[in-house]
């Protein structure tokens, strides 16, 4: 046999479902059997078909007994019911107690009743097969006990589809429906905790979140429920699952909501709490608290350190005052060799100017004692009359100021020698502001006047020095200026040979055709034109010169490529001489402010330096070119020759004076010299020469 | 004062000399003082020593300073081309300095500027009268 009182609910259920199913297959003497089974008494002699149904019966009756299951029999024709005693329990009735269909509607909880009513009479129409199967609620008719109760029957119909038989199971409920709503109550702790509650599994999802948790996010719109979730969820829960920590606390910022969340491991269902408070208020107040801390942390540090300045410097006050006691006790005689023994003379003046005290220093110097001075001795009696003079004037403006300062006065030794002192002093009044005596300090100066007298010995000295210096500039520049004005002279004579002998050949030709018949007024008129021609041609050209050679007396505005035009024009015949062209190449027409006639000086020192730079090494055709423009606010002019450059060891030198590579008759070397000076100091431009490759060229930017 | 010279008909003359005016007034001296001669001018060296190759004249006088070729280097082109050339160079004094060298070998003489025609004259004379001979 099966041991029934083991079952489950749902199988015992199953187990009835079965038993009823044999009951009906034997079909058509079903109720015949019934008003036997009525009885609940085995016949005395059963078939074997009856046998069979009896043991099953008997089977049924022990599983129900043991169950604690109720039975009813319904007879819809007659209303007979039969209830079994557990079903009359279930009803809160006696075992003898009567019932019929009324006192079953009686005893069904008043919430329930009407609905059982209407299933038991839908069971009871052939079109719903007869099943029945309900949960419903009694109170006990007789002890007022509410129970709960499934039920389960079948309805059996006769061929015109009228319910004969109802037969099935109760089953009390009551203490798994108590369970059930046990379940509901706990579950509705953490359902309704005012706190967010969430479980996760040990893979870290979600499994459980209550409402309190669902509203947070709504309040942070959001619906991300794994807010919640520490972002280090994965340490800790393999931390809590090897039992590292029983228990972890985590703080999060849900959008200014901060939340502390305990975090346990519940073993037994494998899972996750996070148990989450709402401590943004805590933590503000916290934040707040901690500034009130600090806040107050800061008043008493700085309370603390005036205390301990104040402290510190009443010990520092301490230890003063008693090195003052120290010092005081031994000063009088400290002052007093202070006094005599310092490094300068002191003395004190009554008001007639009487020495009253003097020290040793002082005394030394002068070669007196103690004894001849003071009281005796004004400080006149040791003063020449140069002295006596500024002493006469001062003494009084002491009496009248209170001081005087670093007056250099005369003192006379007693061996008539003397010692130049500087002497400060200041005045000591008595209450009524009465001169008393004068304070006074005297340096002795002797060093300080050698030394004076040195530097100006120096300084007369480089002023001679100076002077010299310039003597030999202005020998510089004279040379120069000759070396200039031979270079003219030699300029002038190349300019003028050539007139000069054209005007010879014209005169000489007068005599040559006086007795011919060429020889008339006409011929005359024409040789003295030819003649004059020639003659104011070389007039002009010594204006020229003379012209250059007067030195400009103030800047004016010049325009360049005049200046450039009428320098070549001196020089031009000295080049062809040499064979050696010049070109000009203008950009523009630029105009500088400055000297013009030294501007052209310094044109035709570098262009003499050009045509000497030709002889011995003439090229093929010996140029020289003349290049003006503008950069920007600047006038360059170049002057470049075909001449092969200068040296490189020597082209560092060549604007040094008395630098020169020609041959003494030839070149002084303060062409270019000068050239430089002219531009860089008194125009305030640059003079530079590089080597072009086959030349030099010198660059003047003005 | 100008005496035509029928002697000299067949000597010939190139003259060279850069400067215009002198060229011109020159020139007329001396073609009116030897009528009988070809007078031959030219500007420079250069044209000298062109003129000398085409003519072949018998006397050269040439100014010292001049563009392109010197009377120097076309006097000893000459020289090389005909030994027996005569040539007067005229001269500036400055030049005679580095002049002298030169003068004994390739110039057979040379007067000073300004020219003295009296001179100038004598010379040329002397030297027609040496190609006569």
């Amino acid at each position: 046999m099966m041991n029934y009182a083991t079952m489950t609910k749902a199988e015992l259920l199953r187990v009835i479902a079965a038993l009823q199913a044999e009951i009906k297959d034997p079909g058509t003497d079903t109720a015949a059997h019934s008003t036997d089974k009525r009885t609940d008494k085995p016949k005395k002699n059963p078939t074997k078909h009856e046998k069979t149904v009896y043991s099953h019966e008997e089977t049924l009756k022990l599983a129900i007994e043991s169950t604690c299951l109720g039975t009813f029999d319904f007879y819809p024709p007659t209303g007979e019911l039969v209830w079994s005693d557990e079903a009359k329990h279930q009803f809160g009735l006696p075992s003898d107690a009567a019932v019929d269909y009324s006192v079953f509607l009686a005893g069904l909880h008043p919430g329930d009743r009407k609905r059982i009513d209407q299933i038991i009479r839908k069971t009871l129409r052939p079109e719903n097969k007869g099943d029945y199967a309900a949960e419903f609620r009694t109170i006990g008719i007789q002890d007022g006990k509410e129970r709960w109760l499934t039920a389960r029957g079948r309805a059996s119909f006769n061929e015109y589809g009228r319910p004969v038989r109802f037969v099935g199971i109760t089953l009390d409920i009551t203490e798994s429906k108590q369970a059930e709503s046990e379940i509901e109550r706990l579950a509705s702790f953490a359902q309704l905790s005012p706190n967010p509650i969430i479980e996760i599994n040990s893979s870290g999802q979600i499994t459980f979140c209550n409402s309190a948790a669902l509203e947070v996010l709504k309040k942070i719109d959001s619906n991300d429920k794994y807010a919640f979730v520490p972002p280090d969820i994965k340490e800790i829960l393999t931390a809590l699952k090897n039992k590292q920590l029983s228990v972890c606390y985590r703080e999060i910022d849900l959008q200014g909501l901060i939340f502390g969340m305990h975090i346990h491991r519940v073993p037994h269902f494998q899972a996750i709490r996070i148990y989450a408070t709402d401590i943004t208020a805590y933590k503000h107040a916290e934040m707040g608290l901690k500034k009130a801390y600090g806040e107050c942390e800061l008043l008493v540090m700085a309370r603390t350190t005036k205390l301990a300045s104040v402290v510190h410097s009443l010990q520092k006050e301490i230890v003063e005052r008693k090195r003052v006691e120290a010092a005081l006790i031994s000063s009088s005689d400290e002052i007093q060799d202070l006094y005599d023994n310092a490094p300068c003379g002191y003395h004190s003046l009554d008001k007639n100017g009487l020495i009253v005290r003097i020290n040793a220093t002082e005394l030394k110097w002068l070669g007196f004692t103690k004894d001849e001075v003071v009281g005796k001795m004004k400080l006149t009696d040791l003063m020449p009359a140069s002295s006596i003079k500024i002493f006469m004037e001062t003494f009084p403006i002491l009496k009248r100021v209170g001081q005087v300062h670093d007056l250099e006065q005369k003192l006379i030794r007693k061996d008539g020698t003397i010692i130049p002192v500087s002497l400060s002093a200041t005045a000591i009044y008595d209450n009524d502001g009465n001169y008393v005596m004068s304070r006074s300090t005297a340096f002795d100066i002797s060093e300080r006047k050698e030394a004076e007298t040195a530097l100006q010995t120096e300084a007369v000295e480089r002023l001679r020095a100076m002077e010299q210096l310039r003597q030999k500039d202005r020998i510089m520049m004279h040379q120069s200026r000759l070396a200039a004005m031979g270079e003219m002279l030699n300029n002038i004579a190349h300019q003028w040979r050539q007139p000069l002998n054209t005007l010879g050949l014209v005169i000489q030709r007068l005599p040559f055709f006086y007795e011919t018949e060429e020889f008339n007024k006409e011929f005359l008129e024409s040789s003295a034109n030819e003649a004059m021609k020639l003659i104011q041609h070389m007039s002009r050209t010594i204006d020229d010169f003379r012209g250059f050679f007067k030195t400009d007396k103030e800047m004016i505005t010049f325009q360049v490529n005049h200046v450039i035009k009428q320098t070549i024009s001196l020089i031009e015949p000295s080049f062809k001489e040499e064979q050696v062209s010049i070109s000009i190449c203008s950009e523009c027409n630029p105009s500088i402010l400055g000297y013009p006639n030294e501007y052209s000086q310094v044109l035709l020192s570098i262009l003499h330096n050009a045509k000497d730079a030709f002889s011995g090494k003439k090229p093929k055709e010996a140029q020289v070119s003349i290049h003006s423009s503008m950069e920007g606010k600047i006038v360059v002019v170049t002057i470049s020759d075909n001449a092969g450059g200068i040296a490189e060891d020597i082209i560092e030198k060549i604007f040094d004076p008395y630098f020169t590579t020609k041959d003494p008759d030839k070149g002084t070397g303060i062409g270019l010299f000068i050239a430089k000076n002219i531009i860089e100091n008194s125009m305030k431009g640059r003079l530079m020469v590089r080597n072009t490759g086959d030349g030099a060229e010198f660059r003047i930017e003005v | 004062m100008v005496p035509p010279d029928n002697d000299s008909s067949m000597v010939s003359i190139l003259y060279v000399e850069d400067e215009l005016d002198a060229r011109e007034i020159l020139s007329s001296m001396i073609s009116r003082k030897y009528p009988n001669t070809h007078l031959y001018l030219a500007e420079n060296g250069a044209k000298g020593l062109e003129a000398f190759e085409k003519h072949r004249p018998d006397i050269v006088i040439t100014d010292i300073s001049m563009p392109l070729m010197d009377g120097l280097r076309m006097s000893s082109e000459i020289k090389k081309l005909n030994p027996d050339t005569i040539i007067v160079a005229i001269t500036a004094y400055s030049d005679t300095s580095y002049l002298l060298n030169t003068i004994e070998t390739d110039i057979n003489h040379y007067v000073l500027k300004p020219l003295d025609y009296r001179k100038f004259f004598s010379i040329l004379d002397k030297s027609i009268a040496m190609i006569q001979l």
